[in-house]
């Protein structure tokens, strides 16, 4: 445990009908912190940032045993309801993919279904989740045009922008910068700095500099199994496990 | 990390290798001209300053561009980090050797060489400490250097013990004080070249281990 964990991860395993993904998966995530999972394709840290928001109560065959816990409250209990973890626990995933609607819709949508009728209402929403998502000055002459005339990184920080729209505490993202160029993945990258100060970002990478560069823990899983969470800094400069070293060196994986 | 950029990191590795025997050498041969009052290798030690500049530079601009191109993480950032740090230290060691033979050419060219088996004990010391030093970089290894603290707080205290000497001189030489001043000034070289091998143990420490060490 941290001493702000705001998810708390115990012996969590995960199956995909016969298969184990996950095994026994401990660790914390802390609240305005940013934490990387890294690891090698098919290690399972997609899989682990989609039980944080039950995405993967969406596969077919998946079973879950063990503990997560957000506010102390279990994500997979009797009583959590998986919609409004979803509200608290948002997710930007590797491609852009906006609605096929106008910018303005793409952020009012969630709220709308949050049952936020009001116009004025919805309308400082938009604004204030594009101008924390570093969009605002860009799309503010053009919210009713559609979101897809956007260039690619536009599009995955107005994702980023529809997710804050409903007050997340939690926003996951995976691979958020794979399908973006250097420039795009820069802005991406401060806006992951900005949104740590109201936000607990999670974010699955392949790039070993981005985890570096963006989080404040990082996690390095492989084969299903985590094999190191600890400091970043420490996990780059001097890791405890050899599998760790050998993995962000770049010797295997 | 790809085969190419290992190779590369091995390569350089060597390199700062052979740049330390080279820059060891200058300061080798600067004592032994002092020890043999050997004035043809006080010279030899001289023309070496180019070289040693030469070899330093290519060697610091590709441990440079390995950061940048590389971005290297964990044991690889430390080597990295660490070769830059102990260049420059080798870089100075062969510069006092540089310095020592020239001291040594103008005692001997304006009044011959006095005798101090102390200074000659002491850089004998220094040069082992340089040798296990340079050593335990190249195996990537801590052994040698363990005892890298208790062994400079000796050549510290012959450095003491040499400037005693040299300061009682002067009193009672006063004539030949600019003369005597050289000796205190090798005293001091050879001082720094002992604080040199310790900064570069506490950096292969962090090479090898990557705990941060104090041992000057």
């Amino acid at each position: 445990m941290l001493d702000n964990t705001i998810i708390n991860v115990r012996d969590l395993n995960l199956w995909y009908g016969g298969t184990q993904a996950l095994r026994n998966i401990t660790m914390p995530v802390a609240d305005r912190k940013v934490t990387s999972l890294i690891g090698p394709s098919g290690c399972g840290k997609s899989t682990l940032i989609r039980c944080f928001n039950r995405m993967n109560d969406l596969v077919t065959g998946c079973r879950i045993e063990g503990s997560i816990t957000f506010h102390d409250k279990e994500i997979y209990g009797q009583e959590a309801d998986a919609v409004d973890i979803r509200m608290h626990i948002g997710m930007v995933f590797q491609k852009p993919n906006p609605f096929p609607k106008s910018i303005y819709e793409n952020i009012a949508y969630g709220p709308r279904v949050h049952g936020i009728k009001d116009r004025s209402e919805l309308n400082r929403i938009v604004e204030s989740s594009l101008r924390k998502a570093a969009l605002w000055e860009e799309v503010k002459s053009r919210l009713y045009e559609s979101a897809l005339g956007l260039s690619g990184g536009q599009q995955q920080r107005l994702c980023i922008a529809r997710t804050l729209a409903v007050n997340p505490e939690i926003i996951l993202m995976d691979e958020p910068c794979s399908a973006l160029d250097p420039i795009a993945t820069a802005k991406i990258e401060d806006l992951i700095e900005e949104l740590k100060r109201e936000y607990c970002v999670v974010i699955v990478t392949h790039s070993m500099s981005q985890a570096a560069r963006v989080s404040d823990y990082t996690a390095f899983m492989y084969l299903g199994d985590l094999i190191e969470f600890g400091d970043t800094r420490q996990i780059f400069e001097n890791p405890k496990k050899e599998l760790t070293e050998n993995y962000i060196t770049g010797r295997f994986g | 990390m790809t085969e190419k950029s290992q190779a590369e990191l091995e390569y350089l590795h060597q390199s700062v290798v052979e740049f330390g025997n080279f820059a060891l050498g200058m300061l080798r041969e600067s004592i032994d001209a002092f020890e043999n009052q050997d004035s043809q290798r006080a010279g030899r030690v001289a023309l070496k300053k180019d070289q040693l500049k030469d070899i330093f530079v290519p060697i610091e601009d590709s441990l440079f561009q390995f950061l940048a191109l590389y971005h290297p993480v964990a044991k690889d950032m430390r080597e990295i980090a660490a070769s830059i740090r102990i260049i420059y230290n080798l870089e100075r060691i062969g510069r006092m050797g540089y310095d020592i033979g020239e001291t040594t050419s103008i005692l001997m060219n304006c009044c011959g060489l006095r005798k101090s088996s102390e200074l000659i004990t002491m850089a004998r010391m220094v040069i082992g400490m340089i040798e296990d030093a340079l050593s335990a970089y190249e195996n990537r290894s801590t052994t040698n250097i363990c005892s890298m603290r208790e062994r400079d707080s000796a050549v510290d205290d012959l450095y003491v013990q040499v400037l005693t000497e040299f300061i009682g001189k002067m009193q009672d030489e006063k004539e030949a004080v600019p003369i005597l001043t050289r000796y205190v000034i090798i005293d001091r070289y050879l001082e720094r070249c002992g604080d040199q091998a310790c900064n570069m143990a506490e950096m292969i420490v962090y090479m090898v281990t990557g705990e941060r060490v104090e041992i000057n």
